[in-house]
């Protein structure tokens, strides 16, 4: 979509202007329903865009994001502009720089039209705020697009900017594009700087795009990672010599059927476009969620310490986290670091027998606004939990993990594929995640 | 005892507060027991592992 954008700002056939009004235009229609910005940059969006179309007109040209209109995560600091992340204790905070990532997008031409809304504070999945209010799936409105990137999910799904930048301590990138239907990075631990943007868990925590397709993410984060890099999949590459592991236990445990079939026929297609599917067994991914959980439930109050005090401030399952994670032992968080260590060692060993793993990206599709429990396969469970289920552990493990979308289920809610690759190995991991888009006939234009 | 901790919960809230702790620190305690002494804490997170190619 976006290199679709780049063509027609160089063939004149529109303006940066005209692609910043209209992506404001539809975020002013379909936001009083969707509830996905909790800010709109409009009047400096308009002035920054008029100014590219003055560069492009002398004859510079600052590469594929040009021009083109995107939104950010209401955590991430742009300066002048109030950055709340979906609390009132910062609701009147105005960020005097921004963040490195706005910064790096900046430079590379994007146009920031809004800052999208989230999970309070970003510490859960539903982005169901009880400041600001839900935020609204575009595919059903009366269900969760996910979180705590909510409102970047349901932007880029509901066709507003190509592409919006999340954040993700638990999943919070990868969840959202699967309940939304868009491709969803978190990139390897480190690889893009937290500079200038709220922390939740310190050693958890990774920034990265939800975009409309897998080359959109890859021209995003030609531009957030540092160097000079060039993440762009080959065109018209597929899966040839690519092992693709099929994990036997845990993953494919307790799934919505729609989403195991889906996943099933990405493995399909997968092999169909050259990839060899290898089915093999995983490390106790429990292990991994446990170590994680007492990890963010540590990390998030020294996080947040300054304004615990402010009890009335929290929304209720925040506050109980919080609660939780002052009341954990330091020795529980010490252990857990230390089982660390050796979870990412023994995970690292899964490398040598394939390239990458499929999994879902969650167990089930959109959950209603409002659900606690949800059924999954027959069972009911807490929707906090089932939803993080298989995106957690990656963010202890620090891999690269990309959620793209693979299909829907009955009711035409979509369905996320996750596919994990090796640390730095993102460049491999967008070329199989492109292929995978073309194998399935997803339209990447 | 929340309280005198300082920890700004309300002594009637502990026991609903703590409820998901009690559950996860049995499991997570028998998983910090197969720890060896040799095994350190990461203290600098690499998941590279000092692998840095793509």
């Amino acid at each position: 979509m976006i290199s679709g954008m780049a063509q027609a700002l160089r063939a004149k056939k529109v303006s940066c202007r005209e692609l910043v009004d209209s992506a404001i235009d539809r975020a002013g229609k379909l936001n009083p329903e969707l509830n996905a910005f909790l800010t709109m940059m409009s009047d400096g969006a308009r002035r920054r865009a008029s100014e590219l179309d003055k560069e492009f007109a002398k004859g510079i040209d600052r590469g594929p994001l040009h021009g083109i209109p995107i939104a950010v995560k209401d955590l991430i600091h742009v300066r002048g502009v109030r950055t709340t992340a979906g609390s009132p204790l910062f609701n009147n905070f105005v960020a005097d720089e921004s963040a490195d990532v706005v910064l790096r997008l900046e430079k590379a031409g994007a146009v920031i039209i809004g800052k999208t809304g989230l999970h309070e504070l970003a510490y859960g999945i539903t982005s169901n705020n009880p400041h600001f209010g839900p935020v609204r799936n575009p595919h059903d409105r009366g269900r969760i697009p996910g979180g705590s990137s909510g409102g970047s999910g349901a932007a880029v799904a509901a066709g507003i900017v190509p592409m919006a930048l999340g954040t993700d301590t638990g999943g919070s990138i990868r969840i959202p594009a699967s309940f939304c239907g868009c491709v969803g990075l978190k990139p390897t631990f480190g690889l893009v700087s937290k500079r200038g943007v709220l922390p939740l868990g310190f050693s958890l925590d990774h920034i990265g795009p939800l975009s409309a397709t897998v080359d959109d993410t890859a021209i995003t984060l030609n531009a957030i990672a540092p160097g000079n890099p060039d993440y762009r999949p080959y065109a018209g590459g597929d899966l040839r010599g690519v092992r693709v592991g099929r994990p036997s236990n845990f993953y494919f445990d307790r799934l919505q059927p729609a989403v195991a079939a889906r996943v099933d026929e990405a493995l399909l297609a997968a092999e169909r476009s050259g990839a060899q599917v290898v089915t093999l067994a995983v490390p106790d991914v429990e292990e991994w969620n446990a170590v994680a959980r007492v990890v963010l439930l540590a990390e998030a109050p020294a996080a947040l310490e300054a304004h615990l005090h402010q009890r009335d401030k929290f929304g209720p399952d925040v506050l109980a986290l919080l609660d939780q994670g002052r009341m954990l032992p330091a020795t529980m968080y010490i252990q857990a670091q230390r089982l660390r260590s050796r979870i990412v060692r023994e995970a690292q060993k899964l490398w040598t027998q394939v390239d990458c793993l499929f999994t879902p990206a969650t167990p089930t599709t959109a959950p209603e606004i409002g659900a606690t429990e949800i059924d999954v396969g027959g069972t009911s469970e807490d929707v906090r939990l089932a939803t993080t289920r298989l995106s957690r552990g990656i963010n202890l493990l620090g891999f690269p993990a990309l959620s793209l979308p693979c299909g829907s289920d009955p009711a035409g809610l979509p369905v996320g594929l996750q596919i994990v690759a090796p640390a730095m190995a993102e460049k491999k991991l967008l070329n199989i995640g492109c292929a995978v888009e073309r194998a399935l006939g997803i339209q990447t234009a | 005892m929340a309280q005198a901790l300082g920890l700004g919960v309300p002594d009637a809230d502990v026991t609903r507060v703590v409820a998901p702790l009690v559950a996860l620190e049995p499991a997570f305690r028998r998983l910090a027991a197969t720890l060896d002494s040799n095994e350190d804490i990461a203290v600098t997170f690499d998941p590279a592992m000092g692998e840095t190619a793509q």
